[in-house]
Parts: structure tokens; sequence; C-alpha cells
């Protein structure tokens, strides 16, 4: 009996910890990019009150940080790259046992399709790696994972696709013992809450049209999940919204959007129709020809959709909160992390593209006549809408007095309320086009009590105009300064000639 | 089902504990049926094939069995059992024709007739090889000799003889076991002994390393450059070829320790079917060493049938040459293996030629055999011979083995070694260090072996916290770094964007 004891106690401490090892190995091993996804949501011990969940459409879009920054919205995107709304419908119900949002906003890509996940295994394993395995999870697997639709369809990765690789990564990720690096033992984590900025700017597909009241048919497995969505949100109290994001659309996407139209009037439920919205500049907003948008377009959305959220729905602002005060200190990273991408383009465009934010005051010094010779500049310029001021062209951003107050009229979007309708509610009726929707088109100018308008005056006041500042653009070459619009700090300085950066501006005034 | 597939490793515990759970009498049924089932995990309808194999082979044994108890002069009973035996032999190999070479053989013909220019239309025929059956129809034939020689009763029970023919642990890949050792042991079976199921374990772990960590690992090289050797010669080739040895016999020895400590879990001794061959010092010895379950049965019912080395010089040659051949064409139905084959008889009938000459050579130059300096030499001699007739094991046919050779000499790459474009074929610097770190430890293990030490009992022999650590390294430094898994494409999860 001793022996026995002896026996069967080796074996089971031996069991334990083998399995401690590989619980071990498993976290040392795996890709670092689902975790590095969704760390900060996993961290935050309060609820959200906003989840975005889509696939990559929304993931490149819709910036939490921004909405934080300009309303108080405390939000996390679950957008992932080639998500299904199958996926989408198991990546939420994971989310859910997390946090207890008010708001879903789920975008419809993919309405048509009949498969559960993507074609690409890789993209699955992003959005659930993370999550700890739990009930939810396993059916998540087991539902994903039955899939007749991808198997008629593809042959791809078929064996990457069980249920045991998703729930037991392992078997995936053991081969990264060679690609180990520091970052898997302290992995850097996103500062966009969940979101991706798309650093591009391509000219979009012209969009498709189709007869007037074309619109998808049937129950597709697209379909099926967008009803248990709604549904489950439904039933747990919390309010949806549906989207379908912006991007140069096929006859499908069209057909899809007004198929959410019924669904949105069906369960009730808000929905915008960005398709139909004259929200972005085509020259400028893309990130690829037929599907993303860069960080321009991205901001517009992202704006656009705070204002109807703090229209429609009520959601608090949470700036002053004490509980959300970290939100504070993970804003300076958002920002650091926007001034770094700043400082990494090489090209004018880009970097004009990225200036296209409601919270950089910007100063332009063009020293080479032709670069007005450059279609895609001039509309650089005037997306950022940029004017001209002495020797100099200059956008202002919102200042420190300028910021949403969160104080807008709320109210729940409900059937046949009207509000079903793509733009019957949103802010966005009264004045079409994007300058116009925007709170900046009001003030442009620095207020009074900024810090930058009081330690650095008005745009007289700036360095440059002093005959300092950006004067050192030689001929030939275009100088930009860049301002905190809130608190006057100099963000970035950058020299380009025509075929390329040429170095930073020098710290002049500063 | 492959022993290195999530399948065997839900299976084998399954079909383990139930065994231990049910009394021990009918342990068997339960074994015939795991086996059965493993072996349908590839193709149902191959279950037919081993059914026909052990009704013909076990009708046989007890036709001589009723031959033997009858009142007849033993000359015709001799006769009576040849004839049987022949049976047995005509219907199994007449199986294992069609299957395995047929396509070869017209084929052949095909080509014989051709370059005589003989007009005739041969069809070409693709038969579908069923898993395994070198290997069984092999191991029934061995009990029909064994039981024409006497030296095993003629099995009564049909369940315990199928049992014999389709034991899983070594049904597909061996070791081709002798109805002495393991049909004795399937009616005896041995209680459960915790030891035993130890050792078995650590067999098991030590063939997961050697089939998944190195012969998989090799494999991805070899596969890539024997693949494109037109683009990969010299160096490359030569690389992979000595690569290419240890390869095939990770993957071999690798499956027959896992079929010992599977085997060994249930209570069942299998015999050695490798025994650190590369350690040889003669090409002979290499054999003694090599595959010895085939080996010694080619040796016991071909060589010795054949008349061995009793009928003169001249014939002990051509036996040898004979076996050689034979087992060449055993190993796959392709002119390049009987080639192959017959590159090893030859060393072994020119070693044998020649060693009087040596022995009279080592004389005249003074040299001593007991040195270490001359076993090396001698080892590694053996090694570059064996390993000269992998180059046609591995080539997918003669012409190709001729065209491999032809590349690995023209083609002058030295700088390869060194200037890290052996790292560009599939195994980067790190995995490559890895193999060649594993190898070591393979390399050390046989020096152990060949010298008599076994690393088990040195393992067993330690306190228990010791001997949970090591399986605990030892199951996860196999499950990290072995080649298994979906497999981890790093441009697959790069390109996220869709």
């Amino acid at each position: 009996m001793k022996r026995f004891l002896r026996i069967g106690g080796g074996c089971l401490v031996t069991a334990a910890l083998l399995v401690a090892a590989l619980a071990g190995l498993t976290k040392v091993l795996e890709r670092k990019a689902s975790y590095a996804k969704y760390a900060p949501f996993f961290a935050q011990e309060e609820d959200f009150d906003v989840l975005f969940m889509g696939s990559s459409h929304l993931l490149n879009s819709v910036f939490p940080m921004e909405l934080w920054k300009d309303y108080g919205i405390v939000s996390y995107n679950f957008g992932g790259h080639g998500n299904q709304l199958a996926t989408t419908y198991w990546v939420m119900e994971n989310a859910l046992d997390y946090t207890t949002p008010k708001l879903m906003v789920i975008d419809c890509f993919y309405l048509e399709y009949e498969m559960k996940t993507s074609m690409n295994f890789a993209q699955v394993h992003l959005s659930f790696d993370a999550f700890p395995l739990s009930r939810t999870k396993i059916r998540a697997a087991f539902d994903l994972l039955e899939d007749d639709a991808f198997h008629e369809s593809w042959t791809l990765d078929m064996a990457q696709r069980t249920r045991l690789n998703l729930l037991w990564d392992f078997a995936v990720y053991h081969d990264r013992w060679a690609d180990l690096t520091e970052d898997d033992v302290d992995p850097a984590v996103t500062v966009e809450k969940g979101a991706e900025s798309r650093i591009a700017i391509s000219t979009p597909n012209a969009p498709a049209t189709v007869p007037y009241g074309s619109k998808l048919e049937g129950e597709t497995v697209g379909v099926r999940y967008l009803r248990r969505m709604i549904e489950d949100c439904q039933a747990r109290g919390i309010h949806v919204l549906l989207t379908y994001l912006p991007f140069p659309s096929t006859e499908v996407d069209l057909k899809n959007a007004a198929r959410v139209q019924d669904i949105a009037k069906e369960y009730g439920v808000g929905y915008i129709d960005f398709l139909s919205l004259p929200l972005l500049d085509d020259a400028t907003d893309h990130y690829d020809p037929d599907s993303h948008l860069n960080p321009s377009g991205a901001r517009k959305v992202t704006d656009y959709l705070g204002q109807y959220i703090k229209a429609h729905y009520d959601i608090p602002d949470r700036r002053q909160d004490e509980a959300y005060k970290a939100w504070e200190e993970d804003y300076r990273a958002y920002r650091d992390f926007q001034v770094s991408a700043l400082k990494e383009q090489e090209t004018l465009e880009l970097y004009l593209m990225l200036l296209k934010s409601a919270h950089y005051d910007v100063e332009i010094q063009i020293m080479d006549p032709q670069v007005w010779e450059r279609p895609l500049f001039t509309e650089l310029m005037e997306n950022l809408g940029a004017e001209q001021e002495g020797g100099l062209y200059v956008v202002r951003g919102k200042g420190a007095g300028e910021t949403d107050t969160g104080e807008t009229d709320t109210g729940e979007v409900t059937a046949g309320s009207g509000g079903q309708g793509t733009d019957a509610d949103a802010p966005a009726t009264e004045g079409e086009g994007t300058e116009d929707r925007t709170p900046d088109t009001e003030g442009q100018g620095m207020t009074a009590d900024t810090p930058y308008a009081e330690g650095q005056g008005t745009v007289s006041d700036m360095p440059d105009a002093e005959g300092q500042g950006s004067g050192s653009a030689d001929e030939g070459e275009i100088c930009i300064t860049v301002w905190d619009s809130e608190t006057g700090e100099r963000l970035d300085g950058a020299v380009f000639s025509p075929s390329g950066r040429v170095g930073q501006e020098a710290e002049a005034g500063s | 089902m492959l022993f290195n597939s999530m399948g065997f490793l839900l299976f084998f515990p399954v079909v383990t504990l139930i065994y231990l759970i049910l009394p021990r009498k009918v342990r068997y049924l339960w074994l015939l049926a795991a086996s059965y089932y493993f072996y349908m995990c590839w193709k149902a309808k191959g279950a037919l094939l081993i059914f026909f194999s052990t009704a013909v082979t076990y009708a046989g044994g007890l036709l001589m069995g009723y031959v033997d108890g009858r009142d007849w002069t033993a000359d015709r009973r001799q006769k009576r059992k040849k004839q049987v035996v022949a049976g047995c032999f005509i219907l199994n190999l007449g199986v294992l024709f069609y299957f395995k070479y047929t396509g070869f053989f017209l084929d052949s013909l095909r080509t014989l007739l051709g370059a005589f220019h003989i007009p005739a239309e041969i069809p070409v025929v693709q038969v579908v090889l069923p898993v395994g059956i070198s290997f069984y129809t092999f191991q029934a034939l061995s009990y029909t000799m064994d039981v024409y020689r006497g030296e095993i009763y003629a099995e009564k029970n049909f369940f315990r003889y199928a049992l014999f023919v389709s034991f899983f642990p070594q049904l597909v890949a061996g070791p081709i076991e002798r109805s002495k050792n393991l049909l004795k042991q399937l009616a005896h079976p041995a209680p459960f002994a915790f030891g035993q199921a130890r050792d078995g374990f650590l067999l098991m772990l030590w063939g997961f390393f050697l089939k998944v960590v190195l012969a998989d690992r090799i494999a991805l090289f070899v596969d890539y450059v024997y693949g494109d050797y037109m683009g990969h010669g010299g160096w490359y080739l030569i690389v992979a070829t000595v690569l290419f040895a240890f390869q095939i016999y990770c993957d071999f020895y690798g499956y027959s320790v896992i079929a010992m400590g599977a085997a060994k879990i249930l209570g069942i001794r299998l015999m050695e079917n490798f025994s650190a061959p590369y350690l040889a010092r003669s090409v002979g010895e290499f054999w003694r060493r090599w595959h010895i379950s085939l080996t010694s049965w080619f040796k016991d019912y071909l060589y010795i049938p054949l008349g061995g080395s009793r009928k003169g010089t001249a014939r002990k040659y051509g036996n040898k040459l004979i076996v050689f051949l034979v087992s060449g064409l055993w190993h796959g139905a392709e002119a390049s293996f009987v080639v192959w084959g017959g590159i090893n008889g030859l060393y072994q009938i020119i070693g044998e030629a020649v060693k009087p000459f040596r022995d009279k050579a080592v004389a005249l130059l003074g040299l001593r055999r007991d040195t270490l300096g001359h076993k090396l030499a001698q080892a590694i001699g053996t090694f570059l011979l064996v390993d000269f007739s992998w180059i046609f094991f591995r080539a997918g046919s003669l012409k190709e083995g001729l065209a491999i050779l032809r590349q690995m000499v023209t083609v002058k790459n030295p700088w390869i070694l060194f200037d890290g474009s052996l790292y560009t074929c599939r195994l980067d610097e790190r995995n490559f260090r890895l193999m060649l770190l594993c190898l070591g430890v393979l390399l050390f293990a046989d020096i152990c072996k060949y010298k008599g030490i076994q690393i088990r009992q040195v393992i067993a022999a330690q306190d228990l916290w010791a001997r949970c650590l090591f399986i605990v390294f030892a199951v996860c430094f196999i499950l990290t770094t072995g080649i298994w898994g979906p497999g981890y494409d790093a441009a697959n999860f790069i390109y996220f964007q869709f």
C-alpha cells in the first residue's frame, strides 16, 4: 500500500509539474499580438461604457482614445482582421464575460458571408488567444470550427483549424522558441485601446451603385449571427448601434447596408449607414483602394460616432471621474504614439495626412511653390483646412476650452422613432460635409485661456511669425511645426524637400 | 494513426487503462480489437488483408499441427508440411507482390521489352500499397516457418494468433517479431509492473525525441536539398546525404523505440531493432546492428535455407548478394532500392574477399587495431560507405540517384559550409544548431549503448524528485522543439491584413 501511494503520489506530482511547466511555456511561446491588443481591456477593473465590434474596417476606423479625449467616452475597439460576424459574435460573448457596456456598436461588414471564420486562421487566433480559457471560449471554439461553408469553400490551413489549437495554442506557437525576443517577456501593448492605425494614402475604387430597394436577401450566417448579437445585447439590457463603415462600396455592400436598415428597424436599434454619408475625402482618407481607412479618415468617422453616441445614448463623460483617472495617462501615451508616428514619416503627404486631427496646431511654411502642382498636396491642405496667414499656412485645433463637455442631448433611439434613418438622427444632418460637422469649425482660432494663447500668443506671436521658428526652411523646402492645440506643447517639426524628409525642424522659440 | 499524432496520444492511454482493468484472461481480446481499430484508422478495408494473411497462416499452422499428429512416415509428414509452407508463402507473398510490386514489375517488363524493341502493350497499373503489409506479412510467414521447424507450437486460439499478427505497437513499422517471442508472451501476459511501465514510458519519450525532434527536423533540410538537387549541388548534397543517414536512423529507430516502449507498458517485451549501428566498424557489423528484426529474418528464413555459408565461398557470396537484393526490394519497389541493396551486398563480399590482404597490410604497416584512432577510422569509413548507399535509397529512382551523385561531385562550393548558406535550407541557424546538439545527444546515447550502459537504468536509479524533473523537462523539450502541429508560419501571422 505504501509503495502504491508512493508511486501514485510521484505520478501526480509529475503530472502537476508538467501541467504547470506547459502552462508557463504556453505563455512564453505564445504570439503576443492578441495579448497586445487586449491587455488594456483586461487591465481595467471598471466597466467599459461602449464596445466596438466588427472586422478590420472597424479596427482601423474607430479610435477610442479620441472618443475619450473629445467626449469622455470609455470604450474599447474589438475589431479584428477578417472577423466574420460569427467570429465577432463570439468575440463579443467573450468580452461580455469581463465587462458590461451600456452600448454595443456593431459593424455589419461581411453580412452576406456564410463562413464563420476568416480564411486565415491566424486572424482568428489574434481575436481569441488572449481570452483566458473559459466556458464561453470553449463554446466559441466548438461553434466556430463547425463551419460547413468553410469546408466547402476553402482548403487552406486546415491543419490549424482544430478546436484544440484555438483553446490551447501551444500546438501552433511551440515553434516560436527560435523566434523569442525581449518582447515575449515584456510585450508592448496597444496604446490605441484595441484600434489600429494604418498609415498610407490610396485612391479608392469608384463606388458601385445599385437600383433603389436592392438589398441582401435570405438568412445568411452573417445575418443569423448579427441577430444573435442584437438579441443577446437586448437580453442583457445593452443598447445596440449598428453601422456600415465607409469605404468604396461594392454592390454587395450597398445591398448589405440596405438589409441592415431593415434589421435595425426590426429590432428597434440605431443604425448609421456610413456608405451614404459624404463624410470622407476620397483623395486623402483611404488606406487602400477597397477596404480600410487611414487615420485621417478614421478620425472623421470616430468624431462622427462620438457626436452620434453623445446625442443618442446616455453615455457618461468620464473625464472627471476619479475611477478613470488612468485614462488621462493612457491618453498621453496615445499622443506620444501619434507623435512618434509623425516623426517616422518620410513623405510630406503621409505627414500631412496624419496631421488631420482636432488636437494639433500646425504651421506650414512653403518655400517650394512647385509643391502646389502636386494634386494630392493640395487635397491634403484642403483636408487640413489650412488657412493662409502672412507667409504661413496655419491649422488651428481645439483649444483647452473647446473640448466637448459631454453636455449634449441624449436619447435612446427607439423603433419607429425616426431614429432608424441613416441621416435623420445623425448630428451631421444639419451640415453636410466633414468640416461643418466638426466642432472646430466654429472656433478655429485659439481661445484666450489656452496656455499657448497665454504664453505664446496668437498667430502673430508664433515663433515663425516673428521670423524665427520654422524660418529654417530653405529654398525648395517645406517646413512644418506641430503643437498640441490644448497645451501649446511643441510636438514635432519637420522639413521636407521634393524628394522626402530632409530633417527635423529646429525647436525655435520653444 | 501515427505514433506522433494526437489520435495516438489519446488512443494509447485509453487502451492501456482498459487493458489493465480487464481480467488477464481476456486482455488479448481487447488488444486485438484495439489493434484492428488502430490499423483501420488508415484504411478500414486494409484490415481485410491482415485478416486474410492471419487466416492463411493460422490455418497453415493448424494443418502442420495436424500433419505432425498423423501416423505417417517422417518423409511424408515433411512433404505435406512443405506443401503447407509453400501454400502459405505463395498466398501471402502473392498478395504482397500484387500490392507492392505489380507496378514495378510491369514497368520493368515494359523497359526490358522496349530495350529489345519487342512490341507489347503493357498496361500501367497503380495499386495503393496497404500500410505495413511488408511487416505483418513477414511476421506471419515467420510463424509458418517456425511451426514447420518445430520451434513453436501451432496456435489453436485464432484470436490470440490474430493479435500476434496485428499487435498494434509493431504492426506498421516493426520490429518484425518472432512467434517464439511474441506469441508466447501473448499466451502468458505478464502482470502489470510499475518499473516496466516506467521503463516503457522512458523508451517512448526517447522514441518521440528521435522522431519529432531529430528525424522530422533533419527531414526539412534533406527534403529541401534533395527536392532541388539541381539548384543545391556539391556540399549542399553532401551535407544533406550525411544528415539523411541520421534522419532515416532517427525515424526508423524512433518508431521502433516507441513501439517497444508502448508494448513494454502493456507488459510485452519486443525485440531490439537497432543497436548503435553507426558505431559499427564494418558493413557486416552495421547490418547486425541495423533493423535487426529484418536482417535476422532474412538470415533465418532466406540466407540459411539458401545454404548460407555452408556450400563454399562462391555460393556464400551469391547467397549474401541475393539476400541484400531481396532486402532492397523489400524496402521499396524501385530499381534504386535494389541498387542500394546490391551495394550493401557487394560491400560485404568485397570486404570478406580482401580481408586477407587487409590483414597483411595491417601487419606490414605495424598498425594496431585496438587503438581508438583505428576504431574511429573504421567507424567513419563504415559510415561513409553506408551513407553512400543511402543516396540511392533516398533518391526517387535510379536515374535520379545517379543525377544526384553527379551533382554532388561536379559542383564545387565548399564555402557554403561557412558563409551561412546552409541555414537557408528550411532550417535557420537556431534550428540547425539545435539539430547538431540533439545529434550529440544521440551519439552520446549510442556510445553508452555500445558500451553496455543503459541510460534508462541510470535515470530509474535516481530519487523521485530527480526522475520527476527529468520527465517534465523531457516532455517539455520534445513538445517545444519537436516538429509537430500546424506549424507556425510567421509570414502567415504577420500578414493580418484582410
